[in-house]
């Protein structure tokens, strides 16, 4: 299986997209943010029905749509008065209605729509391989630099910001950041699957460790395992490879839960610490 | 006018829309002084630390940094830590204090670290340094919240309601801890607080905050019924009933006079 080209370029985009949002998720679940890479995957299906009407690079559409939903997102819910869940929505369903437009005025046939959607190991090109280790290494190198703010900005964005973290710059770079991520990660993946890739690792690994340098390290290995697992078995058992990837990381996730040394001590803790300075004067 | 003021306020006005927060403020914080900003809730002692933090720009008004910069004030928010999943421990979050002065892409280094296990010991966490800062209990995230301000190593350091929910006794060791920190490390303090009793036997001045600040001046100074009547209005009952009995009688049994003790006028009226 390992001689055959497009398998070969599979495997080496899914090591490459794996370790890239299970980086990104990190910070993206530890944010509680979990459900944005939903919403900026689908709005990229807009940009993917454009660049087939116009005939432009895919991945060049893709990324303006999904760059613009994340930081769209991101804008309305922290300067408008509209919470995350809703703009989430709103920009999910646009995304996804300007791409059934786009599609509905190209006439004809519109071939691997359904591996956008859904994800293929076929669909890998050469130059897709490029493209995602470019955005890769240069995402990789942006969060090396900034990983301790991104860390104090995640975990307390007000203390961050009082203490001269330019927090808002970061929120929107890790925005930045996700929506190129998950671009990257669509063809091999999927519009719909995407986020499981971006939520998965952290949160299963979150199950295992309260060390946050573990949980990252366990982030990656489990990210890796998901996709190499799933693109795997997809090949032997002639799936679909985005489902996959995501039944697999799924099932683990169940497995740590079910099994998790962090669940049964926060368990403990629910019944026996009650916090008293929470109880009292919260106003001003 | 104080000779040597860190932080100046001019006619300072916060609006949020329609509510004003705080109005034609005008306060000079001065170097090495303690000053508890006392009011009610809601009368703006939030958003004044806000304001000199440089969190919430002034609607109108100017705050004035003498020889101050943003890095060197440490602050306690009201609800340190709150985010109690997050896989970080105590020493990680008082790591958290030193990123701004290593400046970007720099990592913490062996200087930092032991500083960190330094503050954390100081504030007496030194065993639970390694503890996931989520376990902790309210009083000991604050504490951890006054390390990672201390590694900072600030000229002022903010409290907002640091005790809000303690029992006197801690609030007691809390306010000894902080003024023994603001002695060893040369802090100015400002502390805001609901709190009408504990607080002001521990600082040097007190600021009444609703909506404006009141007066500035010391404890002994303050308390006289006409100001409570005029800063808290109905206010004052709800605090008094709550928080008093216990402290009636403490500040007596110090031979101190008993400064800043609210319940001088009405003990003295009811024999």
């Amino acid at each position: 299986m390992f001689e055959a080209a497009f398998m070969q370029r599979a495997l080496i985009a899914g090591v490459i997209i794996s370790v890239l949002l299970s980086v990104l998720g990190f910070f993206v679940v530890l944010r509680k943010m979990s459900f944005i890479g939903v919403g900026i995957a689908h709005a990229a299906f807009g940009g993917v029905a454009l660049g087939q009407l116009l005939g432009i690079p895919i991945f060049l559409s893709a990324s303006i749509f999904s760059v613009a939903a994340g930081l769209g997102i991101g804008a309305v819910t922290r300067h408008g008065k509209i919470r995350e869940d809703t703009a989430i929505g709103i920009f999910f369903a646009a995304g996804m209605a300007l791409g059934v437009l786009f599609l509905s005025l190209k006439q004809g046939y519109t071939a691997d729509l359904m591996s956008y959607l859904f994800g293929s190991i076929l669909a890998v090109t050469p130059a897709d391989l490029w493209i995602i280790a470019a955005v890769a290494v240069v995402i990789l190198v942006i969060i090396a630099l900034f990983f301790k703010e991104l860390l104090a900005t995640s975990f307390d964005a007000e203390l961050a910001r009082a203490s001269g973290i330019p927090e808002g710059v970061l929120f929107y770079l890790l925005l930045g950041l996700v929506s190129l991520g998950i671009v990257s990660a669509i063809k091999l993946v999927g519009i719909v699957l995407v986020s499981a890739l971006l939520v998965l690792p952290a949160a299963t690994a979150l199950q295992w460790s309260e060390r946050y340098g573990r949980v990252f390290i366990l982030s990656v290995i489990l990210g890796l395992v998901y996709t190499l697992g799933g693109l795997i078995a997809s090949y032997w058992l002639d799936i679909p490879s985005g489902a996959t990837i995501v039944i697999l990381g799924t099932v683990v996730f169940l497995f740590s839960l079910i099994l998790s040394p962090m669940r049964r001590r926060s368990l403990k803790h629910d019944t026996t610490h009650v916090d008293p300075s929470n109880e009292v004067a919260k106003t001003d | 006018m104080s000779k040597n003021p860190l932080v100046s306020l001019e006619d300072v006005t916060v609006r949020f829309e329609e509510i004003t927060a705080l109005s034609d403020v005008n306060l000079e914080i001065t170097v090495g002084f303690s000053t508890a900003f006392i009011g009610p809730n809601g009368g703006g002692k939030t958003t004044l630390l806000k304001v000199i933090l440089g969190l919430i720009k002034p609607t109108s008004g100017r705050v004035t940094y003498h020889h101050l910069r943003r890095s060197q004030i440490g602050y306690v928010p009201q609800e340190s830590l709150v985010n109690p999943s997050f896989p970080v421990s105590a020493l990680d979050v008082t790591l958290m204090g030193r990123y701004p002065a290593l400046g970007l892409v720099k990592r913490p280094g062996r200087r930092d670290r032991d500083l960190a296990v330094t503050m954390l010991a100081r504030v007496g966490l030194a065993e639970l340094a390694r503890r996931p800062v989520g376990t902790l209990s309210g009083g000991q995230k604050q504490r951890v919240a006054i390390a990672r301000a201390l590694v900072g190593e600030p000229k002022l350091l903010l409290l907002d309601e640091p005790t809000s929910g303690a029992d006197v006794e801690a609030k007691d060791r809390f306010y000894s801890l902080i003024r023994e920190l603001k002695e060893e490390f040369s802090l100015t303090v400002l502390i805001a607080s609901h709190d009408l009793t504990v607080v002001p036997r521990f600082v040097d001045d007190v600021a009444c905050v609703a909506r404006t600040v009141h007066m500035h001046a010391c404890p002994s100074d303050v308390w006289d019924e006409e100001h409570f009547q005029r800063i808290y209005g109905t206010q004052m009952e709800a605090i008094f009933h709550g928080k008093v009995p216990h402290r009636m009688v403490e500040p007596h049994a110090k031979a101190k006079p008993s400064r800043g003790d609210p319940n001088k006028k009405p003990r003295r009226k009811g024999n």
